[in-house]
């Protein structure tokens, strides 16, 4: 009897280590999870503003921020009634927005029911979507069914108020983006990267690390009802909210750039296009826009991802005769030439297996410096180039910043290609004087341009003007002279020379009544994919060009890729530089200088 | 002498009256102390459940006017949201349209000089 007794009580003793040592980590987490609720605290997304007003009437208004919205699910387990619980719930949520009559149509053709033909659209596809539900609704087997995503608070309430067993909600965290179709490139979006979310492109992937903030973590006892027990253990790491953005972007000049270079793109069937506007003596920029854009709120719509690249800072290209300022910048600055040395142009440049010609194999005469460039002469920057040998016009073009990133808080910079200049012979310097054979985005080239107006210093470009958490500035930017690159006398000269280009010269649809403008348009042939240059006449169509002539105020690179109808930078382009110019400098209260 | 007896079987030390006199005054003092005991004991333990059921009660009230002032908050962003929805550029040039008002032309701004005065 005795033995028996030892061994059930050696058995009990053997269990309760079993259960208590061996599983007792097991046991004990799963205890935990009974009485404790463990919630992650989600950080608050930062907000991205844009300015309006300008000096000490500057108010900031966001651009991107967050809304919380609900997603409603459904857990058919618990559902009692399929059909009654349908039409419930569409008497609350009813149809999607986005549902389509063109799809509905193609819908009612492939249906056979007479009676559902003969309703009204709206009838049938209210039936159409029950019939769903309920089918859903059905599968018991099934735990969790997504119903319907960003429902607002109100939604919710009457949702509540029905209390329909099996529908359950979540809260949602979504970016809302308070102007449509401005800038989706310059923003980025707020994607996935696994099941986390991530800030890609853009502002949101270049600064995603601070705006997304920290994570907090309550751990809380529960009673049986769920409910937290006040007086139980609880303990609680606070949360970190992402920090905020204030952009140099102004709401006002971003949305008519946007508007402007949307209109021209329609009106000349382009392919592609972007624009900057930035101030010429600080680097901070105004507006950037490009096109195609994408809705960063959609962007898993997107079916070409390379339409997340800012083609202002991505997309280097051949730029064309808008480089022939910095040509005859250089040589001016180095004192190879004067704004009045002339030459003899004869309308080509012979090399021994290639002949460099002007546009449309026009030939000049005597010509001025000042003349090249209101004629957008090929021959005579590279006469100038000439003069001042292609070794110097090389450290020029670097000392422009070409060939390099610019170093803007934006992802996916790309810092364009100069390698031409390092190779043999000297026709390869040549016809990078007038922009070919070279590569450059638009931001390298705006960057570049403001040098040439703002005395001669090579401003960092910035999007981002402070970064701001709890009210305490946590990080700011402020006008950065990377170098001197050209002497206050030649800026002068080159600026006058610009003046000249678009009210003698090529480039006379920039005008602007009142204002002295200055500027240079474009028209580059589009590199083929197996070299060379695309032989249906495509072309990409620039403008480049500043306003008032003191003190420039503004400076607007506007690009426009392959439009079909008008082949010229000055009939694509410039109109959309005079167009945010002109607001521009209303917008800024620059007085007239003309 | 009977219940002397007794009494000394169970405390053998008290063999006078005067013993007997002082341990009956031990007997009432110790009665005397646990009775105190008893009473702050009672009176902690209110004490206790009181500042407790307080405690609970203002945790309760807490959990409430956080609820509320999360409430609050999203209505809070909820009305900012549709303020800034309605000051959107859309809303704006929409809005422009329907009043019939046109972009202005041809503006002039004049450089005020410092010492330019209105005289009426």
């Amino acid at each position: 009897m005795s033995v028996v007794f030892l061994l059930f009580a050696a058995l009990m003793i053997g269990r309760l280590f079993q259960l208590q040592v061996i599983k007792g980590g097991v046991y004990a987490a799963m205890a935990s999870d009974q009485h404790n609720l463990y919630k992650k605290l989600i950080p608050e997304r930062g907000t991205i503003y844009a300015v309006e007003g300008d000096g000490e009437k500057r108010v900031l208004f966001p651009l991107v921020t967050n809304q919380m919205l609900y997603l409603v699910f459904a857990s058919p387990k618990e559902i009692e009634d399929s059909t009654s619980t349908a039409e419930k719930l569409f008497n609350i949520i009813g149809l999607p927005e986005e549902n389509d009559e063109r799809i509905y149509a193609e819908r009612v053709i492939s249906s056979s029911t007479i009676q559902l033909a003969s309703s009204s659209p709206q009838m049938i596809k209210r039936q159409e979507l029950i019939s769903n539900w309920i089918s859903i609704f059905n599968q018991k087997e099934k735990q969790y069914f997504p119903i319907r995503e960003r429902l607002t608070a109100e939604k919710i309430k009457e949702l509540d108020g029905l209390d329909i067993k099996g529908i359950n909600w979540s809260e949602k965290s979504y970016r809302y983006y308070t102007e449509q179709g401005i800038g989706g490139q310059l923003f980025g979006f707020w994607g996935f990267e696994g099941n986390e979310r991530k800030g890609k492109y853009g502002l949101e992937g270049y600064y995603d690390d601070l705006l997304s903030g920290q994570m907090g973590e309550l751990k809380i006892e529960k009673d049986v009802k769920g409910n937290m027990i006040a007086l139980g253990e609880n303990e609680k790491t606070d949360k970190v909210d992402g920090a905020d953005l204030i952009l140099t972007i102004n709401r006002a000049i971003q949305y008519k750039a946007c508007e402007s270079l949307k209109k021209s793109i329609a009106d000349h069937k382009a392919k592609s296009g972007s624009v900057i506007v930035m101030d010429p003596s600080t680097g901070a920029i105004l507006a950037m826009c490009s096109f195609p854009d994408f809705d960063p709120d959609k962007y898993f719509e997107v079916d070409d991802p390379s339409s997340f690249n800012n083609k202002a800072i991505f997309d280097a290209y051949e730029p064309g005769s808008i480089f022939k300022p910095f040509t005859m910048a250089a040589a001016i600055d180095a004192g190879a030439v004067t704004p009045d040395t002339t030459y003899i142009d004869t309308g080509v440049v012979d090399y021994k297996d290639y002949k460099i010609r002007n546009f449309e194999d026009k030939s000049y005469g005597l010509s001025s410096m000042t003349k090249v460039l209101e004629y957008s002469i090929n021959t005579g920057v590279i006469y100038a180039m000439r003069q001042m040998t292609t070794k110097v016009f090389t450290q020029y073009v670097k000392k422009f910043g070409f060939g390099e990133t610019t170093g803007i808080e934006l992802n996916k910079e790309m810092p364009g290609n100069i390698a031409n200049l390092n190779k043999k012979g000297e026709i390869n310097t040549a016809t990078a004087t007038f922009g070919q054979g070279i590569t450059a985005t638009p931001l390298q080239l705006i960057t570049a341009f403001a040098s040439l107006v703002n005395g001669g210093k090579l401003m960092k470009p910035y999007v981002v003007s402070q970064v701001i958490r709890n009210n305490e500035v946590i990080e700011s930017n402020s006008p950065e002279v990377v170098r001197q690159v050209i002497s206050p006398k030649t800026s002068l000269l080159i600026k006058s020379m610009l003046v000249s280009v678009v009210e003698n010269g090529h480039a006379k649809k920039a005008q602007i009544i009142g204002y002295r403008v200055g500027g240079k348009t474009g028209t580059a042939q589009v590199p083929a994919k197996g070299g060379g240059y695309k032989s249906d006449d495509s072309i990409i169509g620039s403008f480049i060009g500043f306003a008032p002539f003191n003190n420039p105020r503004i400076v607007i690179m506007v690009r426009v890729d392959e439009p079909m109808e008008g082949r010229l930078g000055e009939t694509v382009a410039a109109p959309v530089f005079t167009e945010v110019a002109k607001f521009a400098l209303q917008y800024y209260n620059v007085p007239r200088d003309k | 002498m009977r219940q002397r007896e007794k009494l000394n079987h169970h405390f053998p030390e008290l063999t006078s009256s005067n013993d007997l006199k002082s341990w009956f005054w031990n007997l009432t003092r110790y009665r005397s102390s646990l009775a105190i005991l008893a009473i702050v004991n009672i009176i902690a333990g209110f004490f206790y459940l009181t500042q407790t059921n307080l405690t609970a009660t203002s945790g309760f009230e807490i959990k409430s006017l956080e609820k509320e002032i999360a409430e609050l908050q999203e209505a809070n962003t909820n009305y900012n949201l549709s303020f800034i929805k309605l000051q959107s550029m859309d809303q704006i040039v929409s809005g422009a349209k329907n009043l019939n008002l046109v972009p202005a032309d041809n503006v002039e701004t004049l450089n005020a000089d410092a010492n330019t005065i209105a005289l009426r």
